[in-house]
């Protein structure tokens, strides 16, 4: 059987036309029906792209289009020589895990014993005011560089530790007097009082809190160490926070686990139920089940699909001032910014490099620092505690920047299949989908996430496209009845 | 014999890196032995070069807490970086316990208009303690002509500037500036920062920071400025900090789009520019490249190249949508530089590493 050669590129199909996203030089282009069924037909091994007589394809051809093979030949990070420097000048956010202890039992909560058997279970352990001053000096000591700093405030329940955290913030005011700080806190709401209130907004601490969606999905899962849901809770503190200080209730933050087997227009009531709080302020995502390579654990009922895929298209016509804003689901919109904010990245991105890297992985370490209660270093505060591989160091030993140049450069872990998968400036796979805690990082187990991460891909860039169109639609549809007037 | 008085300066800024460093040509009757800042920069207890990873010049950073452990006789306050909204160190104070004391204090440049009033009080209170230097463009004469009128500029002007940034551009111009001393030119200096008058160089900070001109009023006056500081100090050469980073970043990061370069060079036609540019994004295609860019946006290419020791940051890019840098050991640049094909169209050099000799080189070939 003859081997057929196929163009490095991704095709995509709209009703109103047809696309090719040729990966070596990160561009969608538009071309016309002829080009894109004799490429469906080199995709499908019908064809071959060397034999083409089509001149549209012929001239992409002559400008570096549709190439074959992919340029990559090294997976490499760009800052791999640098990453040390960047560690040891310019770290711009700590987040400090001030204890282990929750007062919730949140049924899908990952330091659940019977939920991910990789990660630390519920402790009562504590950071000690040592460690998290330690940790303010280290922050001092590593960001000559930085502009601006950041300080996380992370748990368990960080409010079980408020004394700390009070002292904490004064004492990091005082170390980095004349540098702009601010402060976070992620909280599940439940343990607010009102010299709490006062603090948190007398401070601007940019607060988090979490919040599923109305009583009946919230109380489903965040619930109290008795089996109580906490909902009533949270919004009866919410409600404190508003009327106390209206200014600050408005910047706060709510975080919404959603679960996709949920509908998606009863989570959704909660950001049209509390219209006085700042509906802008919601951060969806979806409940992360993946603690087994098991890919397939996460279920997404056929109402909230299309339900959400609703809201979405609700939100990119009030994107184009075309539905009004108030009216779009707040979660739609910030699955819609997202969406922007990736849709400008794209523009801004280079194509494909003899020396590049897959764009999964952050710079470990200098994105925000995560601190565990004993002063051990991690990339963020969602890989494993327990593992060796994504600790990057402690308070007492600093970067251990070998492991952390190990993280970077997790594409090498799967060289071959990186260099040739399309979704390769659009990968999202970081370390953590490489842990295997105990054992380390794993190429099988990365490699086991590329369905998704292409499927993702695969949705933003369709998306993207029909961003596009609807704009040019819009626009033309402007035009005319312009000229008509 | 040491006649120099001994000063701190306050507060620290990354252009006293250059001016300390090149000190000893401005012949004034200070010295500066340390730097007093807030504590927040991470400088505290460090060499000042810290801020840019250069090698040690021997003038530390102190901070309100130990600034009297050095013996010095004038505080020398910078009034352009002197207001911080981030800083909870009362200067006010500092400023009276100075005078209190018996010390002098010196004020450099224009004062945001509350300070501006404090050390007006501040100089009735102690007139032989208090002395505020600002940059006079009126103790310059007149020029001849209509002061609505474009002068032309009798001397060679060099723009040096940053293709991100505007670090290194002071301290290329002031090494520049001591080279062609040495061969017997006279040099005159026009840069970003009042602080620079320590050393006796001209300001043009006055002309972008008030909102009342119109872009083509700041064009005009420029280049009137220049005029008149040829006339004043009849230079063989004039050298020009350009205003901010003359290279577009991206579409989604502008970075400021150079456009108080680009009213420089309407003002002054440079005759030559030095680039500053971070040394990852030095190659014979980027070069290439970037005078292509140069020629068609503001009429001039660079002549020589400075590779800076910095290095973007990407996630600060990603997150902030700003262009900000680490700064890699400048040992680091040699040793990137010499791993490359030495076919740059222009010279590229680290002057911090190997000197300005080949700049100085090239803009004499460029000027005969």
């Amino acid at each position: 059987m003859i081997d057929l050669a196929k163009p490095f590129i991704q095709l995509f199909k709209t009703p109103r036309s047809q696309y090719v996203f040729d990966v070596n030089q990160n561009e969608i282009l538009p071309v016309s029906v002829e080009s894109f069924d004799f490429l469906k037909q080199c995709m499908d091994g019908k064809a071959d792209i060397g034999s083409t007589s089509i001149e549209e394809l012929q001239m992409l051809m002559q400008n570096g289009y549709l190439r074959t093979e992919s340029v990559v030949q090294e997976i490499q990070h760009p800052y791999t020589p640098y990453l040390k420097y960047l560690l040891e000048r310019k770290l711009r956010k700590i987040t400090l895990q001030v204890t282990q202890a929750c007062n919730l039992r949140c049924k899908y909560c990952i330091y659940s014993d019977d939920v991910n058997p990789h990660q630390r279970s519920h402790s009562s352990r504590r950071m000690t005011w040592a460690t998290a001053k330690k940790g303010i000096d280290f922050l001092w000591e590593h960001s000559v560089d930085s502009p601006e700093v950041n300080v996380g405030f992370y748990g368990g329940e960080p409010l079980l530790e408020f004394a700390l955290i009070k002292r904490i913030v004064a004492y990091a005011k005082k170390t980095f007097d004349g540098k702009k700080i601010s402060f976070s806190l992620t909280t599940n709401g439940t343990l607010i009082t009102d010299e709490m209130i006062n603090f948190l907004s007398e401070e601007n601490i940019h607060l988090v809190v979490s919040l599923d969606g109305p009583k009946e999905i919230h109380d489903k899962s965040r619930v109290f160490a008795d089996g109580r849901g906490s909902f009533d809770t949270v919004i009866g503190n919410v409600k404190k926070f508003r009327d106390r200080v209206p200014e600050y209730a408005k910047r706060i933050a709510f975080s919404v686990v959603v679960d996709p087997l949920n509908d998606y227009d009863c989570i959704n009531e909660i950001t049209i139920m509390a219209k006085d709080m700042n509906s802008h302020n919601f951060l969806a995502a979806i409940v992360d089940k993946d603690y087994d390579n098991n890919c397939d654990s996460l279920i997404f009922s056929e109402e909230y699909t299309w339900k959400s895929r609703y809201h979405e298209f609700l939100a990119l016509l009030s994107l184009f001032n075309r539905y009004p804003e108030e009216c779009v689901s707040a979660l739609a919109r910030s699955s819609l910014g997202l969406l922007v904010k990736k849709m400008n990245q794209k523009r801004a991105s280079a194509p494909l490099r003899p020396v590049d890297v897959p764009s999964g992985p952050c710079i470990p370490g200098q994105l925000r620092l995560f601190v565990n209660a004993d002063g051990r270093f991690f990339p963020c505060e969602r890989v494993s505690e327990l593992s060796t591989a994504t600790c990057i160091g402690s308070l007492d030993n600093g970067f251990d920047v070998e492991q952390a140049s190990k993280l970077l450069n997790i594409g090498k872990l799967t060289p071959q299949a990186c260099k040739r998968c399309w979704s390769f400036r659009s990968c999202t796979l970081c370390a953590k989908r490489a842990d295997i805690s105990s054992e380390g990082l794993s190429a099988e187990y990365k490699l086991a996430h590329c369905a998704n991460v292409q499927m993702t891909t695969y949705n933003v860039l369709r998306k993207t496209i029909f961003a596009h169109e609807v704009n040019s639609f819009y626009r033309d549809q402007v035009r005319l009845e312009r000229i008509s007037l | 014999m040491n006649l120099l008085t001994p000063a701190l300066v306050f507060p620290f800024s990354e252009c006293l890196v250059p001016i300390i460093r090149h000190i000893d040509c401005g012949h004034i009757p200070y010295s500066i032995n340390a730097v007093l800042d807030w504590r927040g920069h991470s400088l505290i207890g460090k060499d000042i070069a810290t801020i840019h990873n250069h090698p040690p010049i021997g003038v530390e950073v102190l901070d309100q807490s130990n600034y009297e452990k050095i013996t010095w006789r004038t505080l020398i306050v910078d009034c352009q970086n002197a207001h911080n909204d981030y800083a909870a160190l009362d200067k006010n104070s500092l400023y009276c316990r100075t005078l209190e004391d018996g010390k002098q204090i010196i004020f450099m440049g224009d004062a945001a208009d509350s300070d501006g009033n404090y050390i007006s009080s501040l100089a009735k209170t102690y007139p032989n303690q208090v002395q505020h230097i600002t940059f006079e463009e009126l103790q310059y004469a007149p020029l001849i002509q209509s002061n609505k009128q474009h002068s032309f500029l009798s001397v060679p002007v060099i723009l040096v500037g940053g293709a991100i940034s505007c670090q290194d551009s002071l301290e290329v111009i002031l090494s520049l500036k001591e080279r062609f001393c040495v061969d017997g030119y006279r040099v005159s200096c026009l840069i970003r920062s009042d602080i620079g008058l320590i050393l006796g160089l001209n300001s043009f900070s006055h002309i972008f920071n008030g909102n009342t001109l119109s872009e083509s009023d700041r064009i005009l006056q420029l280049n009137q400025l220049a005029a008149k500081i040829i006339n004043a100090e009849r230079p063989d050469l004039l050298l020009v900090e350009a205003p901010d980073a003359v290279l577009k970043f991206n579409s989604i990061r502008p970075n400021g789009y150079g456009v108080r370069t680009y009213m420089m060079s309407q003002a002054l036609e440079p005759d030559g520019f030095i680039c500053c540019m971070p040394c990852e994004m030095v190659s014979k295609n980027s070069l290439d490249a970037f005078n292509k860019s140069l020629l068609l946006k503001y009429g001039f290419s660079a002549s020589a190249i400075h590779a800076t020791n910095e290095v973007v940051d990407g996630i600060a890019l990603e997150q902030d949508q700003t262009v900000s840098c680490v700064h890699i050991p400048v040992d680091e640049v040699s040793r990137i530089l010499s791993s490359m094909p030495d076919d740059f169209p222009v010279p590229v050099v680290n002057v911090i590493v190997q000197g300005i000799e080949e700049i100085y080189q090239s803009i004499c070939c460029e000027l005969k």
